[in-house]
């Protein structure tokens, strides 16, 4: 990040000495931010409107009159600080640089490494459909903020996708060159994505109807109005169940939006994830860089045969099970059958057949430490991955290539170490896989550390 | 410095090759130091002031009696805390081991190091001593050996980056 000495949107870096075409943003931009903090502030006001409306006050005119006003300024100013921020945004992608220079007063300019990007995202936020305007996000991996650049016709964000994948993969080619593909406005894969698994809205809506977090608050409240009736509170307790009800909706709700319409497509250069109802998401999971795969089952989906997948991509940070947010997400399958899941993996792992591995258990006296699920610990590996399986309620498997090993440690706590046990770790990045074989033998462990170093080596460095 | 401590370790965390290098015998000093200050004020503020306000003599000695068999069960966690820590250097990876009650022993391929450091605070630096941290892209696995010499913290973190470098892989 350094500040550029050209100012009033001077768009030529001083460093170069030819004349860079540097664009902005599309024009519609600063009219768009306009319309999200009149939409923002319309569903807030709405909000606070209808308590008060059901209260029989009655809506008095000159106090509507005078919100108009106020709203009409406010995103009028917005309105006018779009425009100046579009006005000093620009960018540059071609074949040398990625470059984006923002900020009215204070000036940046971020340059993005080719190699560096990991994954190239478009993001549709709701306000900004029927334009038919995205949002372009650069994600490097650096656990700092992505360049962003908001907002580019659709056409012009596919174009641009296309050839930054192709440069972070190490393809030389110019800017034009992709064939615009084009996408229908519910779907937002292009002409070459090839779907590998689509996700039904019904069975979407089944699993996480039958997801846990749902049944223990639908629980909660069935039990409370239980207990109310049982003790005639129940007029006490209806008014505080119904924020949790509402809460518990919206949980449900929020991510069968953010993921409905889930596909999973195969791309040119990796695979490609397009989901949300509201806010569309296309989001590009870049093979080479998948650090470990966890596949979920709980006990509810396994009479249907349902799966989760979820990977490690270096730079995502959300690592934990709330991926609601329009972002780039770790779900790779939020749910699938058996046969769609192995057809992920496959494409996600190449070569590596899972079922083939030869999966060992820890010994007995692991009961002891692990009476919940002692019966479903395993751990295995071949040449080319390691795999662990944890969880009774939740089963959960974890997939770690040995050339993605960043480290492999021994844990031993008191209990442990009376009974002769040892877990062993095998660390991946930041992200929700986390392969642990549980409570083994001392030896076993140790002699697994040992190998699974070697492994590690031999994986990354190929021969 | 080359303090090997071999010793009654279990097999699982022996030593990856001939034996495991510990920290400076100055580590276990400072620590010592610190812990006898801080129990001190602990047992003598207490101790003074019961003393100054009742008089009640007895008392004081069982503080002091107190504050003297604490100090002797933190000398003895300190001596094996500091035994339990050791570090080998392999030829692709770094062991390293420590931990009484929860023990540990990870192995940080050279290759995966994004970052070695070595800090020293003033009292580190009052005693000569110096910690080397290093960090992978894993949030698990970041490591730290406290209590080596500047000059060995030194040679450890030129050894590493520049086998973190030759061995660098792709993530």
């Amino acid at each position: 990040m350094r500040p550029t000495a050209t100012d009033s949107g001077g768009p030529d870096s001083p460093a170069g000495p030819t004349v860079k075409r540097t664009e902005r943003p599309h024009p519609l931009t600063p009219l768009i931010r306009g319309w999200l903090l009149l939409v923002a502030i319309v569903l807030a006001v709405g909000r606070e409107f209808l308590p008060d409306g059901r209260r029989g006050d009655g809506f008095r005119v000159p106090d509507l009159r005078w919100l108009f006003a106020l709203v009409g300024g406010a995103v009028l100013v917005a309105a006018a600080a779009g425009f100046v921020s579009w006005w000093f945004t620009r960018f540059v992608i071609d074949d040398e640089e990625i470059r984006v220079d923002t900020g009215a007063v204070w000036r940046r300019s971020s340059r993005v490494g080719f190699e560096r990007l990991q994954s190239v995202d478009i993001v549709q936020p709701f306000a900004a459909r029927p334009f038919g305007l995205v949002e372009l996000r650069l994600e490097t991996g650096g656990g700092d903020s992505a360049p962003t650049l908001r907002y580019l016709s659709r056409a012009h964000a596919d174009r641009l996708r296309g050839y930054l994948l192709a440069r972070a993969h190490g393809e030389r080619r110019a800017v034009g060159d992709d064939p615009a593909p084009t996408a229908s406005a519910f779907s937002d894969l292009g002409t070459d994505d090839r779907p590998l698994v689509t996700v039904r809205s019904a069975r979407l809506v089944g699993s996480f109807l039958l997801s846990t977090e749902w049944l223990i608050s639908l629980g909660v409240v069935v039990v409370l109005l239980l207990i109310g009736q049982r003790f005639a509170v129940l007029s006490f307790l209806v008014p505080t169940l119904i924020p949790a009800v509402i809460g518990a909706v919206t949980l449900v709700g929020r991510r069968v939006v953010s993921m409905f319409h889930f596909t999973l497509a195969e791309s040119p250069h990796g695979l490609r994830v397009a989901r949300g109802l509201t806010n569309l998401t296309s989001q590009s999971v870049p093979l080479n860089r998948v650090q470990g795969v966890r596949i979920t089952q709980s006990l509810l989906w396994k009479p249907f045969g349902w799966y989760r997948l979820d990977v490690d991509v270096l730079g995502y940070l959300s690592g934990h099970e709330e991926n609601n947010r329009s972002e780039a997400t770790t779900v790779l399958l939020p749910v699938a059958d058996q046969d769609e899941m192995v057809r992920a993996l496959r494409r996600v792992l190449p070569g590596v057949d899972v079922d083939s591995i030869e999966l060992r258990r820890p010994p007995r006296r692991a009961r002891l430490l692990r009476w919940f699920d002692a019966g479903a610990l395993r751990y295995g590996w071949d040449e080319r991955v390691v795999v662990t399986d944890h969880g009774r309620l939740v089963w959960r498997r974890d997939i770690v290539p040995h050339a993605k090993t960043q480290s492999v440690r021994i844990s031993q706590g008191p209990l442990q170490r009376a009974l002769r046990l040892a877990d062993v770790h095998v660390d991946t990045t930041r992200g929700p896989v986390d392969a642990v074989a549980r409570q083994l033998d001392p030896a076993d462990a140790r002699a697994l550390v040992d190998a699974q170093v070697q492994r590690a080596w031999t994986g990354r460095v190929p021969r | 410095m080359d303090h090997d401590t071999q010793r009654d370790l279990p097999d699982l965390f022996a030593p990856p090759g001939e034996s495991w290098r510990g920290l400076s015998p100055r580590y276990r000093a400072m620590r010592s130091l610190t812990s006898a200050v801080v129990i001190g004020v602990l047992t003598l503020v207490p101790a003074v002031v019961v003393a100054l306000t009742s008089g009640l003599w007895w008392l004081v000695g069982m503080i002091v009696a107190v504050g003297f068999a604490g100090l002797a069960v933190r000398l003895v966690v300190i001596g094996r805390n500091f035994r339990s820590w050791g570090y080998a250097e392999r030829p692709t990876d770094l062991y390293l081991t420590h931990g009484v009650l929860f023990r540990r022993l990870v192995a940080v391929p050279y290759g995966r190091m994004q970052l070695v450091e070595v800090t020293s605070g003033p009292l580190q630096r009052g005693y000569g001593l110096a910690t080397v941290r290093l960090q992978t892209a894993s949030p698990g696995s970041g490591a730290r050996i406290p209590g080596l010499t500047p000059a060995e913290a030194v040679r450890l973190r030129d050894r590493l980056t520049e086998r973190g470098q030759s061995q660098a892989a792709a993530l």
